[in-house]
């Protein structure tokens, strides 16, 4: 199966920050969900992947193309939401189509009237006066409207009310429908990525904790309540992270290391994102 | 870049209605003052604040960020703002033209060929100083370029008015002037628009290099 992105090696160094040698693939047809703390190097790692920034090292390639040697090609076949980025406020969504069908060879001027109707956009209101979740909504309108094989979605969710960011899901899972179309989303919201990923690449202060399938993630950890004691006594290669408190501790455990009969909780991707970011690795 | 002309011509629309009622409203304070060198001098400064307006919509919204995020090249980027300015240019010149016709015609200031010489000579000043203060705006930002532009801008005039007060003799340039012919007055000032092209592009090629380095 062709990867829809690779990532190998990437760095990228600043003053306070390092990204350091990121590396995970997108297969074709799968949702990769990028998840991390605040600073963590997520939106870097997505301004690399758009050559918004000159990375240090590495390389990146979407559907086997170069992003730097064949920048052009490559942004025909990505659909980008950013989190801050938009169109200029004095636009309307008339204006967005003006600029769009002019930016991309294959902008599907019908779609995107059909999506501005589906989310009851006015085409001659300035943007200015829209609501977060209606230019939330324009910019998915726009990314999902010029044919694209990879979404890349940075925060698309963030600050949406339960009944938009649903709405919002909804049309990536359309979108996914084609088996030759993928997403790379980063967010916070973790539970978006419990309905939606399949695959999730944990960022940690700029460099990459794990890449796995989420299925594989969820069955293969679990949480364990135990006495520090009884935490001392497990095989540390089964302790993937823990916590100490008072009254005793919690780990984020391997199951299949775990000795019977010890009761271990099912967990969820923001479980395993705290342990990791605030446990004792 | 036909995306990008598109976008910046949306963008210049918003001001232009504004730039357009000032050049009106000081026409009328220049036939009042007879002096049609103050409207040469309104279109140098409506030319120097159009690179600020084209980059006005990009730091609230990240407008930038997002459009290099699409199929569009820096340099083509950076050319459209060039070229806006410069159908700006070309449109205040035109209005400048007529507005120096109808002083001719109705008696203000008959001095028609010297007038268009100043004209030519002042759009090439204004195409040179929107050069600098768009590179200064993509290096520096709109704020930053602002305050140095002023710097630049203010300092020579500052000392020409200081000059100019003084008690000093004539220079040779201002006696070569005055004793030149009208041929030779706009044959000047149409090598300084020539000059004020080739450096706006000069000055094009450098913003493009340091827009291709500049990270977002």
């Amino acid at each position: 199966m062709e990867n829809a992105l690779e990532i190998q090696g990437l760095s990228k160094k600043y003053a306070q920050f390092a990204l350091q040698d990121v590396s995970f693939a997108v297969p074709c047809g799968c949702v990769m969900g990028l998840i991390g703390e605040n600073g963590a190097g997520k939106t870097t790692t997505i301004k690399a992947i758009l050559n918004l920034l000159h990375r240090d090292a590495g390389e990146i390639h979407v559907f086997g193309m170069d992003t730097i040697a064949e920048e052009r090609a490559v942004k025909e076949q990505i659909g980008v939401v950013l989190e801050d980025g938009n169109f200029p406020q004095f636009f309307t969504a008339a204006q967005a189509d003006g600029f769009m069908s002019r930016a991309y060879k294959n902008w599907d001027k019908d779609a995107f009237y059909r999506y501005l109707s589906r989310f009851g956009i006015e085409t001659n209101k300035k943007i200015k006066d829209y609501s977060k979740g209606m230019r939330m909504k324009l910019s998915i309108a726009a990314a999902l409207s010029h044919h694209a094989r990879l979404l890349i979605l940075d925060e698309p969710t963030s600050g949406l009310d339960p009944v938009v960011r649903d709405e919002v899901l909804d049309l990536f899972w359309e979108f996914l429908q084609d088996d030759d179309h993928s997403v790379l989303m980063s967010t916070h919201i973790t539970s978006d990525l419990d309905k939606i990923a399949d695959y999730i690449t944990f960022i940690h202060e700029g460099r990459v904790l794990f890449s796995e399938p989420r299925d594989e993630l969820l069955e293969t950890y679990g949480v364990l309540k135990c006495t520090s004691a009884q935490l001392d006594a497990l095989d540390p290669k089964a302790v993937r992270a823990s916590r100490r408190g008072a009254f005793g501790a919690e780990a984020l455990v391997r199951r299949g290391m775990v000795p019977q009969g010890w009761p271990v909780e099912s967990v969820n991707i923001e479980q395993i994102m705290l342990f990791c970011t605030k446990g004792e690795n | 870049m036909k995306a990008m002309l598109y976008a910046d011509w949306a963008v210049l629309k918003q001001t232009m209605r504004q730039m357009l009622i000032v050049f009106i409203v000081l026409t009328l304070a220049a036939v009042t003052m007879e002096s049609i060198s103050f409207i040469y001098m309104l279109t140098i400064m409506l030319m120097i604040m159009v690179p600020m307006t084209l980059f006005a919509p990009d730091p609230t919204v990240g407008w930038e960020r997002y459009s290099l995020s699409m199929p569009v090249c820096r340099k083509d980027i950076v050319w459209s703002k060039f070229a806006m300015s410069a159908l700006f240019a070309g449109v205040l010149t035109v209005l400048a033209v007529l507005v120096t016709i109808a002083f001719a015609v109705f008696g203000l200031d008959k001095d028609f060929v010297f007038n268009i010489a100043g004209l030519l000579f002042c759009q090439g000043i204004g195409l040179l100083l929107s050069g600098v203060v768009m590179c200064m705006t993509v290096r520096w930002g709109t704020e930053k370029a602002r305050y140095l532009f002023m710097a630049v801008v203010w300092t020579p005039i500052l000392i020409g008015f200081v000059i100019s007060k003084m008690d000093l003799p004539e220079i040779a340039l201002v006696e070569t002037i005055q004793q030149a012919s009208d041929i030779q007055i706009l044959g000047a000032s149409v090598i300084a628009l020539v000059v004020g092209v080739l450096l706006d592009l000069m000055f094009g090629a450098i913003t493009v290099r340091i827009y291709k380095k500049k990270e977002f």
